[in-house]
């Protein structure tokens, strides 16, 4: 039986612009565009539904959209986007689930821009050129 | 050793940061109490700073109209350096992130940013309204300081009042227009020269203050333009009497060289990311919410330190309140300018 799973807050940041869904995680500096068919994974297991089960429903339909789905959750986690709801039960994903899915998409990019967290992460004193000010690292803007 | 060290630094670090900025800010309110204040609008809002030599206020004085209003926030900048045996005693700060000091402050509810190789601290506590500068020595100030004079300190300000200081240059007619965001060299600078010197008007060209709701005003955070000559001459300038700055540039009022260009309020209606093109003609293209929060928040947050997730929750707002496009600048400024202003009376902003 497994969880389910939700945003990992307050350390990621979650902004909705319709299409886009935007995460920014604060501890890494990582930041990601969800949208297309990665969006449609995400709502549905933020919705309480397995990912597994979903991965697996979707990959009963598409293998290849099945293993790129089970990638990209894990993704997710090693990215620490989403976190487990202790002592939830998720539900288990149905076809209608993976149709839903698949109708945006059968590919699932993860696109993770890491050129803040650089920054987020830079020693003041030896990464920073000090005619940009602190903490701005070079082509910072 | 290393591990004793370094448990120590995330342990014990955080309350004694946050312990001697309430501190420095405590010392700042009692020394505002009485000391002389020298009053500066910003956006609108009042700002009273104090300093125990006058450096920033030169700076600060020429670009703002002096206000009648009481400050409802306030400033002091200490240059004698009698903090620096307490932060001495915080131990070696120079490994600590910038996001671990922010976390670090946070716990007190309060803004910060520091360099730990000058020692040059900036502080705000919000719920005063009171922020405090602290320098080794009057001569300490960076060499960028004149030209954006108090930016940390006046961007806390800003977002205690609501309004957000953002990375990002403004072009408008007759207070409706828009906002230009990017990373250095894409363009933003040139761009509002080339507005300026075509008969358009600008807030700013490196930062704006941008009230995000009910839908995006920018006002000025300074009215100083930065360009190099080549910059000054694409537009027909040719020598500003002005000195260069430390990255070379002419730095100039608005208000001096381009009287009618300077105005105090712009309703934004787009946000345009300008990119270096070489494009005969001047393109617009639509640009996602995700191009334009990746053009604005980022650079935002990193020159605005402390509570970056406000920021980008912030930059985030103005996003989703109006469209974006991508600018692919051709190389002549007038067409440039000329694209906007269609752009902008044609009702596309």
């Amino acid at each position: 039986m497994s969880t389910s799973f939700e945003l990992n807050t307050p350390d990621v940041m979650a902004e909705d612009f319709d299409a886009d869904l935007v995460l920014l995680n604060l501890r890494s500096g990582e930041y990601f565009n969800i949208t297309g068919a990665p969006r449609a994974f995400l709502d549905t297991v933020l919705a309480g539904v397995c990912p597994t089960s979903l991965s697996k429903a979707l990959g009963q339909t598409n293998a290849e959209a099945g293993a790129e789905a089970a990638l990209y959750f894990e993704n997710l986690q090693k990215h620490t986007l989403i976190r487990p709801i202790e002592g939830s039960t998720a539900m288990d994903a149905t076809p209608a689930h993976a149709a839903a899915v698949l109708a945006i998409g059968a590919t699932f990019p993860f696109e993770c821009f890491d050129d803040l967290s650089d920054l987020l992460a830079a020693d003041p004193i030896h990464d920073v050129v000090p005619e940009a000010g602190w903490p701005v690292m070079p082509d910072a803007g | 050793m290393w591990c004793l060290k370094l448990a120590g630094l995330l342990c014990l670090m955080p309350d004694s940061i946050s312990a001697f900025a309430i501190t420095a800010l405590d010392r700042a309110e009692k020394a505002l109490k009485t000391a002389a204040l020298t009053r500066i609008s910003v956006a609108g809002v009042t700002v009273g700073i104090a300093e125990t030599a006058p450096k920033v206020v030169n700076w600060l004085s020429g670009q703002f109209d002096p206000p009648a209003a009481t400050p409802s926030a306030q400033v002091f900048c200490d240059y004698s350096g009698g903090y620096l045996p307490e932060t001495r005693a915080l131990g070696d700060l120079s490994e600590m992130s910038p996001l671990a000091f922010d976390e670090a402050l946070a716990t007190a509810g309060l803004f910060g940013s520091f360099d730990a190789n000058q020692n040059r601290w900036d502080l705000f506590d919000p719920a005063r309204n009171i922020g405090v500068r602290l320098l080794p020595h009057p001569g300490a100030y960076p060499e960028w300081e004149p030209t954006a004079p108090l930016a940390n300190l006046l961007g806390w300000i800003m977002r205690a009042k609501g309004r957000m200081v953002m990375h990002a240059a403004s072009l408008g007619i007759g207070n409706v227009g828009i906002l230009l965001a990017g990373p250095g060299g894409s363009g933003k600078s040139g761009t509002t020269l080339a507005g300026v010197a075509n008969g358009l008007q600008s807030v700013g060209d490196d930062y704006c203050v941008v009230s995000p709701a009910p839908s995006p005003v920018a006002r000025p955070l300074y009215r100083m333009m930065k360009q190099d000559s080549a910059g000054l001459a694409r537009v027909g300038i040719n020598g500003v009497a002005s000195p260069l700055n430390w990255q070379g540039k002419h730095v100039f009022d608005l208000r001096e060289v381009f009287p009618e260009a300077a105005i105090d309020e712009a309703k934004i209606k787009a946000i345009l990311l300008p990119r270096v093109s070489h494009l005969p003609h001047t393109k617009l293209e639509r640009a996602s919410a995700f191009e334009a929060l990746q053009a604005l928040a980022p650079s935002t947050m990193l020159q605005l330190g402390g509570d970056r997730s406000a920021t980008f929750k912030a930059c985030a707002e103005v996003v989703r309140a109006v469209p974006a496009f991508h600018l692919l600048l051709s190389e002549d400024p007038r067409e440039i300018a000329a694209t906007i202003r269609g752009f902008i009376l044609e009702g596309g902003a």
